[in-house]
């Protein structure tokens, strides 16, 4: 330790603890940053230091929003002060070649151009990080701006490695500067920025509002599936065609569609209002062109109801998504429904309810469809399902009611494989049982003593766990009992994520002298007699 | 009453209670790891050297840790960022005589040698206080900060910051 130690020598991490510490002064543009960038070399550094400004944020002066926009020549920054009071007096816009004196006099801060040129990309970008590091912001707008994608690019580096800002918005408007409108107004995007451009931007915020629709798209919007509680600003893009006339908004449901699978893996529920044709030959062209892979198109033709319905494997079970599209009186509004259910024994379902015109009524139907579904591309049997359709639904507790009565009654009524179809199905998973995957961990099942059972089925009365070819077996004789414990009960798939490629190469070597082992062990082990194996197995 | 003994860089002993050590991360992960805890270990034969931190110092911080006796240590690396920190007047009246010196700066770097969260808060929250309403000069004058910039160098951090004045 040195002699005497001084304030500028002291560690980066209690430095920036002690910065943090700092009381924040409400009401005044406090300048401690400033004071404390001017106190010797080594505190400038840490202060300007992007990867440290988590830590710094109480020596960061709070504003409003942080506006991006060009007014004539020039791109600038105006900084919205804290709180609300100083940011809507808009002053007059220094435009064009307009000197500087004149903007300096504006109340409102401006960052402006160094010199009375347009400032280089680089200059402006560095501007802007500056700006981004000086100030803690909730909003960052771009107003009346071409965004071309190497600009979009910038401001992805000029954004990165700092804290993630809540809101990017693209549209002026909405702070309230209707004087200013033909001069500032909305941004315009380059043909050439994509979404997956705009989702990495998206990134660096919270959440995204006035989203142009054609990135509205599945890409986009799975960036913020995780964030629950943002889901809310997503909608609004999506509620707002309500007037476009169907084939115009066959894009969107596209998009929609997409968007609802990517939230139903999630489990995230989501609210939206789609304005659709009622004309069944329209909708089907909808889907050929938008290669949704929708199976099949249902009609029901005494309810008017007109059904999508798709079917994909996600974590290994087989999931029906339906869409189903109720037009009312031909009026715009539409109430839909979509569920889902994997083929063995869970059910989830995801109400999705709008307001409609309360002139209407209210109706709640709980429909039986499993005679009119099919699956098809997998072994032909009815698929059972059960149809919440609710239109003019004022009261949502009702309705959750109505749901989790239709999801109870459901359960009791899940499909049942005829006996063919189980053996059939028995003797496909013993054939994947015996190819034999390779891992490291135990999972072998106490029945059939296939080392590396493909599926597995967890006995709900006591959670263990068999391989589901002997599950099935067991169901065809009749009693399902755990040959560990005897519990008596039912059983669901166990949902298991497949191997990781990479990772099985790398121990590869290692598990096949274990599998070997293992293989030996087993069947030396299948001589004996099954009480003995049983006992054997539990230790 | 177990006694752990410490022992500052410059070879003095300090025989500390156990009890009062569990405010200190890095003494407290020390002593479970050696087992000085055991009943069959002989916890005075095995004195913890911290090199570290100078006799003074640690003398200090037994002052401070005494009289924090039992004082609620704070889980984890979240601050509270909402929560004002408020120096209480006896650990101000402790800080005081050597604030603006280099005793203080020492004692707050050994706190956070020692991970003693609480000490390491205050003493920060002390210093930060001292900011107040000062100037970068000022700041300087008061700490003894050898001033390094030239006129220029002031000029362009002042014009990078220009705004938020």
């Amino acid at each position: 330790m040195l002699s005497s130690t001084n304030l500028s020598d002291l560690p980066e991490d209690v430095l920036l603890n002690v910065f943090g510490k700092i009381d924040r002064e409400e009401g005044k543009t406090d300048s401690v940053r400033l004071n404390l960038s001017l106190v010797c070399r080594r505190f400038n550094v840490i202060i300007t230091n992007p990867s440290n400004q988590k830590q710094l944020e109480s020596i960061r002066t709070r504003v409003n929003k942080i506006t991006i926009a060009q007014i004539g020549n020039y791109r600038v920054i105006r900084v919205g002060a804290y709180p609300n009071k100083l940011i809507y007096p808009v002053p007059e816009l220094p435009a064009g070649n307009q000197s500087r004196e004149e903007g300096a006099a504006i109340n409102d801060n401006w960052v402006k151009p160094n010199h009375c040129h347009t400032p280089s990309v680089d200059e402006f970008f560095d501007k802007l990080a500056g700006t981004v590091d000086n100030f803690e912001t909730e909003i960052i707008q771009l107003s009346n701006m071409f965004l071309t994608r190497s600009f979009i690019s910038s401001l992805i580096l000029a954004l990165g490695k700092r804290s993630r800002i809540a809101t990017l918005d693209f549209n002026i408007e909405r702070c309230g500067l209707p004087d200013y409108s033909e001069r500032i107004g909305l941004t315009e995007f380059s043909c050439d920025v994509d979404d997956v451009l705009m989702g990495n931007l998206a990134r660096n915020f919270k959440c995204v509002k006035s989203i142009p629709n054609r990135f509205v798209t599945t890409e986009f919007i799975e960036k913020w599936t995780e964030e629950q509680e943002f889901n809310i600003h997503l909608t609004s893009p999506l509620r707002s065609h309500r007037n476009f006339p169907f084939g115009e908004i066959c894009n969107y449901l596209a998009e929609l569609a997409s968007a609802i699978e990517a939230r139903l893996q999630y489990a995230c529920t989501i609210e939206w209002t789609i304005t659709l044709s009622d004309n069944a030959a329209e909708i089907q062209t909808f889907v050929r062109t938008h290669g949704k892979n929708y199976n099949r198109v249902v009609n029901f033709p005494e309810t008017r109801v007109l059904g999508l319905q798709k079917y994909f494997h996600f974590k290994g079970t087989l999931n029906a998504v339906c869409m189903f599209i109720h037009p009312v009186h031909g009026a715009p509004d539409i109430v839909a429904q979509v569920y889902i259910r994997d083929n063995m024994n869970r059910i989830s379902v995801l109400p999705f309810f709008m307001d409609v015109d309360p002139q209407l009524g209210s109706t709640i139907h709980v429909f039986d469809v499993t005679d009119r579904t099919h699956i098809s591309g997998y072994p032909v049997r009815p698929f059972a399902a059960q149809l919440v359709l609710g239109h003019g639904v004022m009261d949502h507790a009702e309705l959750k009611r109505i749901v989790r009565r239709a999801v109870y009654e459901f359960g009791d009524r899940r499909p049942r494989m005829l006996g063919e179809e189980k053996l059939k199905k028995i003797e496909e998973l013993r054939k994947k049982n015996d190819e034999g995957i390779t891992c490291t961990f135990t999972r072998q099942c106490t029945i059939c003593c296939s080392p590396y059972p493909d599926t597995r089925a967890v006995l709900t009365k006591c959670g263990h766990i068999l391989c589901m070819a002997c599950v099935l077996q067991m169901e065809i004789n009749g009693r399902l009992d755990c040959p560990i414990c005897t519990k008596n009960g039912e059983f669901v798939l166990l949902q298991e994520e497949k191997v990781d490629e990479e990772k099985k190469e790398v121990t590869q070597e290692r598990s096949t002298l274990w599998l070997r082992f293992r293989n030996l062990l087993a069947s030396a082990l299948h001589l004996l007699p099954s009480s003995l194996r049983s006992i054997l197995r539990i230790q | 009453m177990v006694l752990i003994t410490l022992v500052s860089s410059d070879e003095q002993n300090f025989p500390v209670e156990r009890e009062l050590l569990k405010q200190s991360g890095t003494i407290e992960t020390l002593i479970v790891n050696m087992n000085l805890d055991d009943e069959d270990t002989d916890a005075a034969a095995m004195p913890i050297p911290l090199p570290n931190v100078k006799g003074d110092v640690l003398e200090k911080v037994i002052q401070w840790m005494e009289h924090h006796k039992g004082d609620p240590v704070k889980e984890g690396d979240n601050e509270d960022n909402n929560a004002e920190i408020v120096v209480p007047q006896w650990d101000d009246d402790f800080f005081k005589p050597a604030m603006y010196g280099s005793k203080h700066l020492e004692l707050t770097v050994a706190a956070s040698y020692l991970d003693i969260k609480n000490l390491l808060t205050l003493s920060c929250k002390a210093i930060s206080n001292t900011f107040k309403g000062k100037t970068g000069p000022q700041i300087r004058e008061e700490w003894g900060v050898p001033n390094e910039f030239t006129p220029e160098e002031e000029e362009a951090i002042r014009k990078e910051n220009e705004w938020s004045e």
